[in-house]
C-alpha cells in the first residue's frame, strides 16, 4: 500500500513537472514577456488543461476497454469512435458545403460521430441483454472499417471542396486550442465524472478479470458492469476526440505502464493511468510547440509515440519471457 | 477405363474452346472505337487532367478542343466526360474520348508510369509540365519565352504550341504580364503589409515561401508572414500567430462561402480572441476565386483580390491596372 501511494505521488509529481515545462515551452524557451505575454500565457493554459483532460480520458478509457474486453491490446480507438468521430466532421463539413455556409463548430460533428459508431456497435453485440467482449471487438474492427471506406468515399466525391486537407491533419491529432470555453468545461466535467465512474468500479473490474462463473459467483452483475464501461470508456474517449482528434496510443500505452508499475487493481490503475496520460500528453505537447524546424507546428499524434513508446518498452524489458516460465 | 480417358479429353477440349471463346470475346475490338484515329486527320482532342491547363485552354478560345476533364475540375466547361485523375486514371471512358494529347501538371515523381504506357497502347501524346513554383513557370506554360517555336525551356512544348495556337497564347502571356506589372506599378508607393495567406484553418496553414502565391502576394504590394518557414505550407498554432501578427490575413479557398465575424464563423475559430493585429482590425479578406490555389491564366484575377485586400484605400488604381487590355 505505501509503495503504491510512493508510486502515485511520483506520477502526480511527473505530472506537475511536465505541465510546468508545458508552461515554458513556446516560441523560445522560458516566461513569456513583452506586451502579448498575457495572451501567450493564457494560450499555453489552455493547452495544458486540453493536454490533461485528454491523456486522463484516453489512458482512463483504454483501462476500462482493456478491462471489458479481456485483451490487453485493446484501446479506445478499436472500437470505431475515432474514423466515427472523423466521418461526423467530414459530415458537418459536408452539410456546410451544401447549404454554402459552415455548420457550427468541428467538435459537434466529432462527438456525434463518435457517440453514433458507439451506440451503433453497443447495439449489434448486445445479446441476451449483454454485451459479448469478443463480439464487441469483432463488431468495433468492422464498423472502424466500414467507417473508413466511408471517409473514403466522401473523399472521392468531395474532395475539391477541401475535406480532404482539414480532415487529413485532423486525423493526425491537434490540441483543439481554439474550442469554446463552453465545450471544454463540458468535457472537463465528463472526464472527472467518467474517471469517477471508473474509481467506483473499480473493485468490480478486479473481480470481472476472473472467468465469468467466478465473476458472478462473488457477486458481480457482469452484463450491467460491461454496458457500464463500455458507455463510460467511449464517452470519456469521445471527449477526448472533441479536443485533440484521434490521438493514438495514449489508451494503448498508459494502462500498461500504470500496471507495470502499480500492479493490476483497477482503482490504482484508473488513477495512475489517467495521471500518466496527462504527463505523456504534456509531454508530447511541449516537444510539437516546441520543436520547429520551420515546419511550424506539428500534429502532436506523432510525439504520443514517439516519446512513449521507447518509454514503455524500456519498462516492458524487465517483465519479458516472465510468461514463458 | 476408356470411358474415363474420353470424358477428360472431353473435357480439356471443351475448356479450350471456352478459353479461345472468352479470349475471342475480350479481344474483339469491332465495336470499340479506334483510338488515336483522331489525330490522322489534323484535328486535336485534348483531355486535361489539370484544372490550371483547363483554365489556359479555356482563356485560349480552345475549349472546343476539350473532350475530357479530370475529376474536381472547377475550371471545366459543364457536360464533359471525367476521366478520373491523374493517378486513377479510367482507362475505358479515355479509351473513348480517343485523345489526341493528354495534358497534365506533374510533381517531383514526374509523370506516372501508368499514364505513358497507356499513351504508347492508346496513341496520344503526353505532354506534362512541372507544377510552377513562379509567375514566370505558369507563363512559361501558357506560351514560349521568345518567338514561337522556341520552346519554354523546360523541354515541353508551350500549351499555345500543342493547340495550334502559339500566336494567341503570346498574347495572352503579355497580357498576364502587363496587368500584373501595373498592378505592382499601382500598389509600389504603398507600405509592404505583413500578410498571412491561409490555406487551411483546422489548424491554420499556410502558404509559404517559394510559392507562386508568395510571390504574387510580393508583386501586389504584401510580405508573406509565413517567409521564415522551411517548408510550401506550414501551420501554426495560436502562439506562433500571435509571434506573426499580420496585419492582414487572406482566406484562399475556392467558391467558399462569405466570411462572418471572427467570433461567429467557425472557420476562423483558431483566430478568435488572438492579439493579432488582422484580428483586433477586422482584416480578414476572403478569395474565393475558383482556382485561387492553382496557379494559372487565372493569377490576374487573384491578385486584383489580393491587392485590394491589402491595399483597399489603392482600390481605383488597381482597378485602372486591371482593366489594362
Amino acid at each position: 500500500m505505501r509503495r503504491t501511494i510512493v508510486i502515485l505521488a511520483l506520477l502526480l509529481l511527473v505530472l506537475l513537472s511536465a505541465a510546468v515545462l508545458r508552461l515554458m515551452v513556446g516560441q523560445g524557451w522560458g516566461w513569456p514577456q513583452g506586451d502579448k505575454a498575457a495572451a501567450v500565457i493564457r494560450v499555453r493554459l489552455t493547452r495544458v488543461q486540453l493536454a490533461v483532460l485528454v491523456g486522463a480520458s484516453l489512458a482512463s478509457s483504454g483501462v476500462a476497454l482493456q478491462a471489458l474486453l479481456r485483451n490487453h491490446l485493446a484501446s479506445p480507438f478499436v472500437l470505431g469512435l475515432s474514423s466515427g468521430a472523423a466521418l461526423g466532421v467530414m459530415g458537418q463539413q459536408l452539410i456546410g458545403v451544401y447549404l454554402s455556409r459552415p455548420v457550427g463548430e468541428g467538435y459537434i460533428g466529432a462527438l456525434m460521430g463518435a457517440l453514433g459508431s458507439m451506440a451503433i456497435v453497443y447495439g449489434a453485440s448486445r445479446r441476451q441483454k449483454t454485451i459479448d467482449p469478443l463480439g464487441l471487438l469483432l463488431i468495433g474492427v468492422v464498423m472502424d472499417t466500414i467507417n473508413g471506406a466511408l471517409i473514403m468515399l466522401v473523399n472521392y466525391g468531395w474532395g475539391s471542396t477541401g475535406l480532404k486537407e482539414d480532415i487529413a491533419r485532423w486525423m493526425m491529432g491537434y490540441l483543439n486550442e481554439s474550442i469554446l470555453g463552453a465545450a471544454l468545461g463540458a468535457v472537463a466535467v465528463a472526464t472527472c465524472v467518467g474517471i469517477a465512474v471508473l474509481l467506483v468500479l473499480g473493485r468490480a473490474m478486479d473481480v470481472a478479470t476472473f472467468s465469468e462463473a467466478e465473476a458472478q459467483s462473488l457477486g458481480v452483475n457482469l452484463p450491467r458492469l460491461r454496458a457500464l464501461l463500455f458507455v463510460t470508456a467511449g464517452a470519456l474517449a469521445a471527449g477526448a476526440v472533441v479536443l485533440a482528434g484521434p490521438v493514438a496510443f495514449v489508451g494503448l500505452i498508459c494502462p500498461h505502464v500504470a500496471r507495470l508499475l502499480l500492479g493490476p487493481s483497477h482503482r490504482v490503475l484508473v488513477l495512475g493511468s489517467a495521471m500518466a496520460g496527462a504527463a505523456l500528453m504534456l509531454l508530447a505537447d511541449s516537444a510539437s510547440t516546441g520543436l520547429d524546424w520551420g515546419q511550424g507546428q506539428l500534429p502532436v499524434g506523432i510525439f504520443t509515440a514517439i516519446i512513449g513508446g521507447p518509454v514503455f518498452v524500456w519498462m516492458l524489458r524487465p517483465q519479458l519471457g516472465r510468461s514463458l516460465e | 477405363m476408356f470411358h474415363a480417358r474420353f470424358r477428360s479429353w472431353l473435357m480439356r477440349v471443351r475448356l479450350g474452346v471456352a478459353l479461345v471463346t472468352c479470349w475471342a470475346a475480350g479481344c474483339d475490338r469491332g465495336s470499340a472505337p479506334e483510338v488515336g484515329a483522331a489525330g490522322a486527320n489534323g484535328s486535336i482532342r485534348v483531355v486535361s487532367l489539370a484544372p490550371a491547363l483547363t483554365q489556359m485552354i479555356v482563356d485560349l478560345g480552345k475549349q472546343d478542343v476539350l473532350v475530357g476533364t479530370a475529376r474536381e475540375d472547377l475550371a471545366a466547361p459543364k457536360g464533359l466526360p471525367v476521366v478520373g485523375d491523374y493517378l486513377n486514371i479510367d482507362t475505358e471512358a479515355l479509351a473513348v474520348l480517343q485523345p489526341t494529347h493528354v495534358v497534365m501538371m506533374v510533381g517531383k515523381d514526374g509523370v506516372p508510369p501508368h499514364l505513358v504506357r497507356l499513351a504508347d497502347l492508346y496513341g496520344f501524346a503526353l505532354v506534362a509540365y512541372p507544377s510552377p513554383l513562379s509567375i514566370e513557370a505558369v507563363c512559361g506554360i501558357l506560351s514560349d519565352k521568345g518567338a514561337p517555336g522556341e520552346g519554354n525551356g523546360e523541354g515541353t512544348p508551350s500549351l499555345g504550341r500543342v493547340l495550334g495556337v502559339p500566336g494567341e497564347a503570346r498574347t495572352l502571356r503579355e497580357g498576364i504580364e502587363r496587368r500584373l506589372a501595373a498592378l505592382s506599378e499601382a500598389v509600389a508607393g504603398a507600405p509592404k503589409r505583413s500578410v498571412l495567406m491561409v490555406i487551411g484553418t483546422h489548424p491554420i496553414v499556410a502558404s509559404g515561401p517559394g510559392t507562386v502565391h508568395d510571390q504574387l502576394l510580393n508583386l501586389m504590394g504584401g510580405r508573406n508572414a509565413a517567409s521564415e518557414a522551411a517548408v510550401g505550407a506550414p501551420s501554426y498554432d495560436q502562439e506562433r500567430l500571435i509571434r506573426l501578427d499580420p496585419e492582414v490575413i487572406l482566406l484562399l479557398s475556392p467558391g467558399a462561402p462569405p466570411l462572418e465575424a471572427v467570433g461567429v464563423d467557425p472557420r476562423l475559430s483558431d483566430l478568435r480572441g488572438l492579439p493579432i493585429r488582422a484580428v483586433v482590425q477586422e482584416r480578414i479578406v476572403l478569395i474565393d476565386d475558383p482556382l485561387v490555389l492553382l496557379p494559372s491564366s487565372s493569377l490576374v484575377r487573384v491578385g486584383v483580390a489580393m491587392a485590394n485586400a491589402i491595399h483597399p484605400e489603392l482600390a481605383d488604381r488597381i482597378d485602372r491596372a486591371a482593366a489594362l487590355p
